[in-house]
């Protein structure tokens, strides 16, 4: 091996390392590879079928959702203007407390798939807080996606309202 | 080969550099495992989804606590998130076709029964503690909780304990996990 060989070597390496990148992420990535990580709510606007914003989450909501590579997820919403309880034994909570904490929060967890032609997320549950979602199955839209951000929309959530909600990757 | 590699030194002749290959190609094949199973941290045996299997509870007495029949999950992330979800199996599902509005009694059932809580954590490998950050919770008087430590009494590649001491209930909880597939 002389030394002009091995420059030549590393010349074509280094154009084969240069020219990798970008092909490798923009065309080879699936929609599942994008999806695998953590990611953290930015938002969730629900628009009910006469046209009604809700604001069932809240000013600052706290979410998360977890897609792992080998198929299991975990997502969870919490408001976050939810007052503490009066008692700290978690079986003494009042009518009230309950309801309030119920309805300012849900967290589920089970298994995802893609579906990378429609660009559809399907989570199975096998989890929920809230017990009518235990077994069901969701949809959801993926309408856009990058590095740093994901979107998707539920257009059929139980109660018939259009789900627009915006993560960002958690760092 | 006149060439000086610098860090190697220039000493270095052409008949030693084979043979010291020859050694790290060895050592790579005789050695897969030894490594992995004494590199592997607690925190990376940690990481993922565990299925909950069962839990018991004790309080301060020595008395036991009996423990409702539950299903659940705790997922750690590798960038340090985790969540943690169990449910009555038992909780009634909301008649109404909005399950955002149960009734009173319903809601009572849902949050008596359902724990759910998210945050950050960090894994002390001397300790065996996993010190968890919650940042919300469905029982809200855990956010900012002090001291949540969940020490691991024994973790292989399926199964996980841990026990959290002494819950706000004055209750000494130990919970099995598997390994989701």
């Amino acid at each position: 091996m002389n030394r002009r060989y091995i420059i030549s070597l590393s010349a074509l390496t280094a154009l084969g390392f240069a020219l990798l990148p970008s092909t490798a992420i923009s065309k080879q990535k699936s929609l599942k590879d994008q999806l695998v990580g953590t990611w953290t709510l930015v938002s969730a606007n629900q628009v009910s079928k006469e046209g009604v914003k809700s604001d069932r989450w809240g000013p600052n909501p706290r979410g998360r959702a977890i897609f792992e590579a080998n198929g299991r997820y975990s997502f969870m919403i919490f408001r976050t203007d939810i007052p503490k309880f009066a008692s700290n034994n978690m079986n003494q909570v009042t009518a009230e407390e309950a309801k309030t904490a119920i309805q300012g929060m849900t967290a589920n967890y089970g298994t995802w798939s893609i579906d990378e032609a429609t660009k559809t997320l399907t989570t199975n549950i096998e989890g929920s807080s809230s017990p009518n979602l235990n077994g069901g199955t969701q949809k959801r839209i993926i309408s856009s996606i990058s590095a740093d951000e994901l979107k998707y929309t539920n257009p059929a959530s139980q109660i018939g309202s259009v789900d627009d909600v915006v993560w960002k990757r958690a760092k | 080969m006149g060439a000086d590699f610098g860090v190697l030194g220039g000493h270095m002749n052409k008949k030693y550099v084979p043979a010291l290959f020859a050694v790290a190609f060895v050592t790579a094949f005789a050695f897969p495992n030894s490594g992995f199973a004494q590199g592997k941290s607690l925190k990376d045996q940690v990481v993922g989804t565990w299925i909950y299997v069962s839990s018991t509870g004790k309080r301060d007495d020595g008395s036991t606590v009996l423990r409702p029949s539950l299903q659940g999950a705790v997922t750690y992330t590798a960038d340090g998130r985790f969540h943690f979800i169990t449910t009555r199996t038992d909780t009634p599902k909301v008649a109404s076709s909005d399950p955002s509005k149960p009734t009173p009694e319903e809601a009572m059932a849902i949050a008596s029964g359902s724990v759910a809580y998210t945050g950050t954590y960090t894994v002390d490998e001397a300790t065996k503690t996993i010190n968890a950050n919650i940042e919300t919770s469905t029982f809200a008087n855990l956010v900012g909780a002090p001291n949540q430590r969940r020490i691991i009494s024994s973790i292989t590649a399926d199964e996980m304990k841990f026990t959290n001491p002494r819950t706000p209930a004055g209750v000494t909880l130990e919970f099995v996990f598997k390994r989701a597939k």
